[in-house]
């Protein structure tokens, strides 16, 4: 590594690449501040950057290489003349033949793009089917459409195109290499739906749409496109079919993952099967390339000898909906968020819904389910981007259960209604207000515990995530389990049989759970699949009991299920161990989790995100045990996965970078925990911005380990940080905002800044006690330290009756908290003057620390 | 099989055992290969035409690995050979224009020497492999990634496998070191690498 200038160059650079115009600007005012050196070093790397996508190195040695055959072809004519065009020179070659930009003289001057067909094509029919719609082709005028003017016969035989050159990249070469975001993608790829409905109106169908017939050239700094090829996909098409995609080897020599089913069905049949929506078809294709990063079914994976099942795909398979195969692209996931100026987690989110719906609808098999027109797609995407209503529908259960509570609005409770349209679709559930999770927890314990829900929501996503993918893979089973919801459990809410009453969520599941097991005897899958969905809706509604009993059950269903499927098995045990932790059941939770990892771990090699978010999740219930050992383990391989899955920029990597931070404070390595916690706020910051509840919990765990190792200095800014966002974002009466009110106070009090403290400790004793039991861990730190400041600003009274009811309220077996007691108590009565009840408070300190090096349990 | 094959083939065998010196001797018999290869190419191109320096890597590692799969710890030392060859090859070529140009070392090329014409980017390459030295001990991961990407002409999936890093990470490596080179460059003429029409029938 060089020097720190360049080092911090490099890092500026990295972000702002990330960054439009507006958002570099800030940064670089922000992190060159009174550098102008540095500042000029980065502006000239984002200038050379940005003169770069295109030209210099090329944008992909290999993927031009692999593209580009090694050896010219034979008959390489440049300079040659076909007909009235000169050849310049080569642009490309293809499946078909050979591209070359041409020099027309007569009867005008210009420049022009050649085709020129291999052999082993009908000449005189492939020419006789352009002229006859060279009529057709003719009156097209539309800026977004490349122009054909000319066919003919080479010297040798071969048909040949004369079209407009259109000097440009395939658009998603482009996309990608402007790194488009994805409305601009929207934006461009609605020019497309232009350019095929003007065709569509003049009676043209393209047949063969694909990126490398969708040109884009920049004109002014403005993007443009060009649909090239139309009439030639016909005229060289013996079939109308596609057929002309394989030759007689049976070897795929096109692209054939744009194909539409009636094409791939009537490929050797002779039948002409092909209309304007068979154009629709491949749009939708395009379009999901464009905004997922692969199109639906990868041509790689086919083989020579695969064309027929090839075919059978296209016209069989349900293709994955984009936000499903955005999160199955496994490693280039995140390249495919980036391209798009996105994290994979907002990927996908961004994907799901409206976007899934219109691209599956413009894809359906049956062209009559497709969008009527191109400009009718071009239109929802239209809705799509201001907002409103799009008409493309999701066909899910979701759906078919919001039709239901339609039509029986009368008897359904909307909160029970709202519950079971989110389990019947498997949708992701939002996860509920922080609560305090049992008497006895630490201060600590419950911002852990506050953590947790929000883990607890992302691993909820990604478990929805991941039912998805499993429905889509296992249609007929998403068949069998949302028809048993949809009967069973939305048929016992029917108006007739609630009677009037408000039938309750509970209610409604405990039907569902008594029939659960008679409704899929000896389908053992079907049935841990529903008492997943179950279970889960349980824990939502925090009957963790039942809850437990439900996915014990499907974990024991997936164990039997033959064959065993061990993802299955280690998703069930990783549902369970999640409800057991919130039960304080936490050495059963580890077992399971260790159980899960294990299994996991026997599939994979490398790290994927379910296996990371398990780390997750065990690393923190080790930490709640303080065995900070295992923790250690546990977490060093956390922060391992986490960033091999999601790089560093990541809230998910954050995390981890806190637990471990914890590991390390547990450990008593101060310097080192600090460490971590800072990266943890760095990364906070920069994915949620600072009005973000993570960054404040993050900004709140670096100011109490600096409060910790006695950096008063340090940790007073971060604390006051994380009370004004805590403020912000979680309201003046949260339980957060109040123990890091505690921690602030705590922090002046060292300071012997009692005016300071003041104001901070009262606030925190009053959220405390509103909202907790006096008993309460949090409500009795409240009185210590509100009763610090009493004692040490004179109030002996008031101190007295705050530390006398912490003390009364505190268990015997408190040892460290007693003793501590007592020690203020002591200070408290030597200040007050009163001798008798110190020497007596003095006792009780020696007691309780006697007690506690006695080597029973403490509490740290 | 050739007999550059059996050695490469031996030589990924001990690399493979954990011995790293082999590596030294795959340089020159990629290096070799390389040339010959771009040689006999060239002999049935008609002039004025270029072969691609990435093409002629793939079809070196085709003839000296073949179809086996060396696995991926040994394909990157192939590719990191490869690439360096490439660089090598393509600076000796520009060098020796350089002196062509400036009316020396005419002695020098016959014909059996004339070297293939190998699609040099449209760089100074001379300026190129300076800038990369520097790069190299400054960021050399950047510097690795460029070595793959652009001379062996891995993709950046490749690349990313071979350097051992995700593939964000790899193409971050790849921007930063574009810029960078990029700027290092800019002090000479740059005309830059037009993208090319790509027209695909």
């Amino acid at each position: 590594m060089s020097g720190a200038g360049a080092d911090s160059a490099r890092e500026i650079f990295d972000r702002a690449v990330e960054l439009d115009a507006e958002g570099r600007r800030r940064l670089l005012d922000e992190r060159c501040a009174g550098n102008m050196a540095l500042r000029a070093e980065v502006e000239e790397l984002l200038r050379c950057d940005d003169e770069m996508s295109t030209g210099f190195l090329g944008a992909d040695a290999g993927a031009v290489a692999a593209a580009s055959g090694l050896i010219p072809s034979e008959d390489d004519d440049v300079g040659a003349t076909i007909g009235r065009y000169r050849l310049i020179r080569r642009l490309g070659a293809g499946g078909f033949g050979v591209v070359y930009l041409a020099e027309q003289t007569e009867p005008v001057r210009r420049s022009v793009a050649l085709k020129v067909i291999k052999l082993g094509m009908d000449t005189r029919s492939v020419v006789a089917r352009f002229e006859a719609e060279r009529q057709a082709l003719a009156m097209m005028d539309h800026p977004h459409v490349a122009r054909v003017y000319d066919a003919g016969a080479t010297a040798q035989g071969r048909p040949y195109f004369v079209m407009e050159h259109v000097p440009g990249v395939p658009i998603t070469a482009h996309c990608d290499g402007s790194r488009l975001d994805v409305e601009s993608r929207l934006r461009l790829f609605m020019q497309v739906c232009g350019a095929v409905q003007h065709a569509h109106q003049k009676g043209i169908i393209h047949r063969d749409l694909k990126p490398s017939n969708i040109m884009v050239t920049e004109v002014d700094d403005d993007a443009e496109v060009k649909v090239i090829d139309f009439g030639v996909a016909k005229a060289i098409d013996t079939t109308g079919a596609g057929m002309t995609r394989f030759t007689e080897m049976g070897q795929v020599v096109g692209t054939p993952e744009y194909m539409s089913p009636e094409q791939a069905g009537a490929a050797g049949t002779g039948m002409d099967v092909v209309d304007t929506r068979t154009d629709i078809y491949s749009l939708g294709v395009v379009l999901y390339e464009l905004i997922t990063g692969a199109p639906p079914f990868e041509s790689q994976s086919l083989r020579p000898g695969g064309l027929l099942e090839l075919q059978r795909r296209i016209r069989e398979d349900e293709a994955p909906r984009p936000s499903v195969r955005a999160s199955s692209l496994g490693d280039s996931a995140a390249e495919a968020a980036a391209l798009r100026r996105l994290e994979p987690a907002e990927h996908r989110r961004l994907l799901r819904g409206d976007l899934d719906w219109i691209v599956m609808r413009a894809m359906e098999k049956d062209p009559a389910r497709r969008y009527a027109s191109a400009s009718e797609l071009s239109q929802d995407l239209e809705r799509h981007l201001s907002s409103e209503p799009v008409l493309a529908r999701p066909p899910s259960a979701g759906y078919r259960a919001s039709k239901f509570v339609r039509r029986h609005r009368a008897g359904v409770a909307a909160a029970t209604v709202a519950a079971l349209a989110m389990l019947a679709g498997a949708a992701a559930l939002t996860v509920g207000m922080v609560r305090a999770v049992s008497a006895e927890a630490s201060a600590r314990e419950a911002r852990d515990a506050e953590i947790e829900q929000r883990r607890l929501a992302e691993a909820r996503l990604i478990e929805a995530e991941e039912a998805r993918r499993r429905a889509a893979q296992a249609a007929e089973e998403t068949e069998a389990v949302n028809a048993f919801l949809l009967n069973d459990l939305l048929a016992s809410v029917r108006p007739e049989e609630a009677r009037g009453r408000n039938v309750t969520v509970a209610e409604a599941l405990g039907n569902a759970a008594e029939r659960v097991g008679d409704a899929f005897r000896d389908q053992p899958a079907l049935e841990a699949t529903v008492r997943n969905a179950i279970g889960n809706t349980y824990r939502s509604l925090s009957d963790y009991e039942s809850a437990v009993m439900h996915l014990r059950a499907a974990l024991e269903l997936r164990r039997k299920v033959e064959p065993v499927d061990l993802n299955q098995v280690s998703f069930a045990a990783n549902n369970l161990a999640i409800v057991l932790r919130q039960l304080g059941r936490l050495d059963e939770a580890i077992e399971l989790y260790h159980e899960a990892m294990e299994l996991r771990r026997a599939q994979t090699d490398g790290y994927d995100a379910d296996l990371v978010a398990l780390l997750h999740n065990y690393s923190a219930a080790l930490l709640t045990l303080n065995r900070w050992e295992d923790a250690e383990q546990v977490v060093l391989e956390s922060v391992d996965g986490h960033l091999e899955v999601f790089g560093e920029e990541h809230a998910a990597t954050g995390m981890t970078y806190t637990n471990m931070g914890r590991v390390l404070r547990g450990m008593g390595r101060h310097e080192e925990a600090i460490e971590w916690f800072s990266r943890s706020v760095t990364i906070m910051r920069s994915v949620h911005g600072d009005d973000h509840p993570a960054t404040g919990t993050a900004v709140n765990f670096l100011g109490t380990a600096y409060l910790q190792s006695g950096m008063n200095e340090e940790a007073v800014p971060l604390l006051e940080e994380c009370i004004e966002i805590y403020r912000r974002v979680l309201g003046p009466e949260h339980i957060s905002l109040g123990i890091a009110m505690q921690h602030l106070g705590d922090a002046y009090l060292r300071m012997q800044r009692y005016e300071d403290a003041a104001p901070f400790l009262h606030e925190s004793h009053r959220i405390a006690h509103s909202s907790l039991p006096p008993d309460h861990t949090i409500a009795r730190g409240a009185d210590y330290y509100l009763g610090q400041l009493k004692s040490a600003t004179s109030l002996y009274e008031e101190a007295e009756g705050l530390f006398l009811q912490c003390y009364s309220l505190t268990p015997e077996q408190r040892y460290d908290t007693r003793a501590d007691l007592a020690l203020s108590l002591t200070t408290l009565y030597e200040r007050w003057e009163r001798e008798e009840e110190a020497s007596r408070w003095r006792e009780r300190i020696e007691h309780y620390e006697r007690l506690q090096a006695g080597g029973t349990e403490g509490d740290s | 099989m050739s007999s550059g094959e059996q050695r490469v083939t031996r030589i990924l065998e001990t690399l493979r055992s954990g011995d790293d010196r082999a590596g030294e001797e795959l340089l020159p018999l990629v290096y070799d290969e390389l040339r010959a290869l771009a040689r006999a190419r060239l002999a049935r191109t008609p002039p004025g035409n270029t072969l691609q320096p990435t093409a002629l890597v793939h079809e070196a590692y085709m003839r000296l690995i073949g179809e086996e799969d060396p696995g991926w710890e040994n394909r990157a030392h192939f590719f990191g050979a490869a690439a360096q060859a490439m660089r090598d090859i393509l600076v000796e070529q520009a060098r020796r224009k350089a002196t062509l140009k400036r009316g020396g070392g005419r002695r020098a090329i016959d014909l059996d020497h004339a070297e293939p014409a190998i699609e040099s980017p449209v760089i100074d390459m001379l300026a190129l492999d300076e800038a990369l030295r520097s790069l190299e001990a400054s960021e050399p991961r950047a510097h690795q990634v460029v070595m793959l990407h652009f001379f062996a002409g891995l993709t950046m999936e490749q690349t990313a496998q071979a350097v051992g890093v995700s593939e964000r990470t790899a193409a971050r490596e790849w921007r930063y070191a574009r810029a960078k080179l990029k700027k290092e460059l800019d002090g000479g003429s740059l005309p830059g690498v037009g993208a090319g029409e790509e027209g695909e029938l």
